[in-house]
């Protein structure tokens, strides 16, 4: 898809109008900042001065009442030598990488086998309809299911597993997470590539079928290609919110008002627990340094992501 | 085709922008409190929510104080999260006159930065309702000697007015081994009673480490003495891990679980499971704080009895010190009207009224003179007769959660033995000292 470019956007003074232009250009022009000015504006309040707020506070210690005090880097030294916080980072690894992959391997197997599917609408509804419960629900109830007494374990039972797993013991309970995250992933981007998968005509896909194709090469040549931007896309956005992952830990792991196990927290909930933990410190520039090396994090992975999957874009 | 007038753009550009910004700012309220035509009032920010049985107690009160002085109250029901409130407030200046929360959440939070007035003096005032009888009179001293500073430089920056404690509970109608246990062999012998009997000896949730970690807690107090458990996990060279107390201690929570005493499948169970059966008989003991009967009320087997016993000790000169957690009021510095908070914590302090905390709310009051609920009379008797400590002795909940949890959370799971345990605990605080610089 050609992306068309606006002649707003080229050179300088974009805003100014010039002699011997089309009255309508003028007029765009004119409204060029008129328009962009709220947006920006937001932008820059709500995104741009909390994050150098936030690179700034990652510089002092702050209990968030008393004086800043100025520490330099030590908040960063303080970080790379905890291993709660290196935990926390390859956890969210773990997430982005593991939880990532099996998510796009599910919604793609979907995705061929409801393309033809009859009731395939009715069978999306369903995929998507984990998107909709709040992964918090699935946490408090795996309590439930997955007890050792629970449902899960009398079904096993009743099919002759006399020694069911320890679903909910401290070694699964990341495992666990992850479970959850793939369950209520799959279905949205199921949904989204499906959108795309849509758009491209059938006749492709028979004329593919006449040179003998099988569903891997279909997939491979036809679906994979022309889906391709959709799908670069879906990845950044799984690359962002895997970065966040934080209600669904914080539930699963809690008990009562306590933090989950060390060994489950994401870098999302490092960054809660040394603002908010339970122990009453409020050491808010610990949490600030470690919400800027989650930022650089994501920047970093996303822009590696973005040169990775980067092709011409396919026209249909 | 029709121009559009130049200042007609202009205002559409700005109309845009202008209601973009107010939609932005829609959502700001002002709830600043008006005193009214030079009336007295004081606001008060609760750690209770409206609907909550503790909240219906101070209600009852807070409106007969305004009645009886003319003070008109502002409360704002916030709930547990109400120190983030108050932190959050203390930038702008906007705080409360009161404010309630356990020790652990005032101190660390508010007294270790020096926010909170001294509240000495209040003891010192007399109860209204109760002639010559002092706020100190009726609080017993030794709720305020054991609150931590927390570095901070005021040392009573609390009236407590509810406590909670920590205790082995157990079914008093029980026919296993109704006798409560003194020492940790006798608990011991009934754990074997309660294996022949075909139940189990212990109730514990894997997840829930913040209460198993109880165990260690109090093996550790009545093997090595008061204050040892603090000694331990602040010693940044970890030296004190090679005392030997810590390995008897991590013995004596190995025996439990190699001996089968534990509940099965309280490794993979999520809190309140267990807690829920040890309340239907599945086992005997369950080591927790004096909620656990209010907890279970509803999943008690029939003719359950509540009963709680001291922490057994473990030798001749053990401690016999028992966890108590404070609930209770504190008065920000930056408040306008602290004499009218403090004149309420000398007023709620009146037994009629303390006493409700009991009688409506079913805690046990700060007030030992007030008859506990029927559910809580062993406590409010274990309370009576030791001497107070904290659990954990205070220290702070980040060095639990972040330092000592995820080895202690090993032992108690069985994949580590006590020898393996004492090893990479002692590695665990050092990498946790180390990291706090």
């Amino acid at each position: 898809m050609a992306t068309p470019v606006l002649p707003l956007a080229r050179g300088r003074n974009t805003a100014r109008p010039r002699a011997g232009m089309s009255a309508i250009e003028r007029s765009r022009r004119r409204l060029f900042w008129p328009m962009l000015a709220p947006a920006l504006i937001l932008m820059i309040l709500f995104y741009l001065v909390p994050i150098i707020f936030a690179g700034w506070l990652s510089l002092n210690e702050w209990d968030g009442i008393n004086e800043l005090k100025w520490v330099g880097l030590d908040n960063y030294i303080r970080l790379s030598k905890d291993p709660v916080f290196i935990g926390s980072i390859i956890n969210t690894l773990k997430i982005l990488f593991i939880v990532g992959i099996v998510t796009f391997v599910f919604a793609f197997g979907l995705t061929m086998i409801l393309r033809d599917m009859m009731g395939k609408k009715f069978v999306r509804s369903v995929l998507f309809f984990p998107t909709l419960i709040n992964a918090m629900v699935f946490g408090i109830f795996a309590g439930f299911l997955f007890s050792p007494s629970g449902p899960v374990n009398k079904l096993l039972l009743l099919v002759g597993v006399q020694d069911p797993p320890k679903w909910l013991a401290q070694d699964n309970l990341f495992n666990m997470i992850m479970i959850v995250m793939i369950w209520s992933a799959t279905g949205y981007f199921t949904t989204i590539i499906m959108s795309a998968v849509d758009q491209i005509p059938a006749y492709y896909y028979e004329a593919a079928g006449l040179d003998g194709a099988g569903p891997w090469t279909k997939f491979r040549h036809v679906t994979l290609p022309l889906a391709w931007d959709v799908i670069s896309v879906c990845a950044v956005l799984w690359t962002m919110s895997s970065v966040k992952v934080f209600e669904l830990i914080l539930v699963f792991g809690g008990s009562t008002a306590k933090p989950p196990p060390t060994s489950t927290w994401s870098t999302a909930l490092y960054v809660f627990q040394a603002a908010f933990g339970s122990g009453g410190d409020r050491e808010f520039g610990i949490s600030a340094a470690s919400a800027i090396v989650s930022l650089v994090l994501v920047t970093v992975l996303t822009i590696g992501l973005r040169r990775m999957l980067r092709r011409d874009a396919v026209e249909i | 085709m029709t121009q559009i007038k130049p200042w007609l753009k202009l205002a559409t550009g700005a109309l845009l922008a202008t209601s973009v910004a107010f939609t932005a700012s829609g959502c700001t309220t002002t709830d600043a409190v008006s005193s009214g035509d030079g009336e007295k009032s004081m606001t008060y920010w609760s750690m209770w929510t409206e609907t909550e049985p503790q909240a219906e107690v101070l209600k009852t009160s807070l409106d007969a104080f305004q009645k009886d002085t003319g003070i008109k109250v502002n409360v704002q029901w916030q709930g547990r999260k109400v120190l983030d409130k108050v932190t959050a407030g203390l930038l702008s200046n906007d705080v409360p006159d009161l404010v309630d929360q356990a020790y652990d959440g005032l101190g660390p939070t508010l007294a270790k930065t020096n926010q909170l007035e001294d509240l000495a003096p209040v003891l010192k005032e007399s109860v209204p309702g109760e002639d010559g009888k002092t706020v100190g009179d009726v609080i017993p001293a030794k709720y305020f000697d054991v609150l931590p500073t927390y570095g901070g430089d005021v040392k009573t920056y609390m009236v407590p007015y509810t406590i909670s404690n920590v205790s082995v509970f157990y079914n008093k109608a029980n026919k296993v081994a109704p006798d409560a246990p003194k020492t940790w062999d006798e608990l011991l012998d009934n754990c074997k009673k309660a294996l022949a009997a075909d139940i189990a000896c212990i109730a514990s949730d894997g997840d829930a480490t913040w209460a198993n970690s109880y165990w260690f807690d109090y093996l550790m107090n009545r093997n090595a003495g008061d204050g040892s458990f603090a000694k331990l996990v602040e010693d940044k060279t970890g030296a004190s891990f090679d005392d030997p107390a810590v390995l008897k201690t991590a013995k004596q929570i190995e025996e439990l679980i190699k001996s089968g005493y534990i509940i099965k499948g309280y490794d993979a169970s999520k809190y309140p499971e267990q807690q829920n059966a040890w309340a239907s008989n599945k086992a005997l003991y369950y080591l927790m704080g004096s909620w656990a009967p209010a907890e279970t009320g509803k999943y008690a087997a029939e003719g359950f009895e509540y009963g709680a016993f001291n922490f057994p000790t473990t030798t001749a000169t053990s401690s016999t010190a028992n966890d108590s957690i404070a609930f209770g009021f504190a008065v920000p510095k930056k408040a306008k009207n602290t004499d009218a908070a403090k004149q309420f914590i000398a007023y709620f302090a009146n037994k009629d009224r303390m006493g409700q905390i009991s009688s409506v709310a079913n805690n046990l009051s700060a007030r030992p003179d007030v008859e506990a609920p029927a559910t809580l009379k062993d406590v409010a008797t274990i309370l009576a007769e030791n001497p107070t400590r904290l659990p954990n002795d205070g220290v702070s909940g980040d060095i639990t959660d972040k330092g000592f949890n995820a080895s202690f959370e090993k032992l108690f799971l069985g994949k580590l033995t006590a020898e393996q345990y004492v090893k990479e605990a002692k590695s665990a605080m050092v990498a946790y000292w180390n990291a706090k610089g």
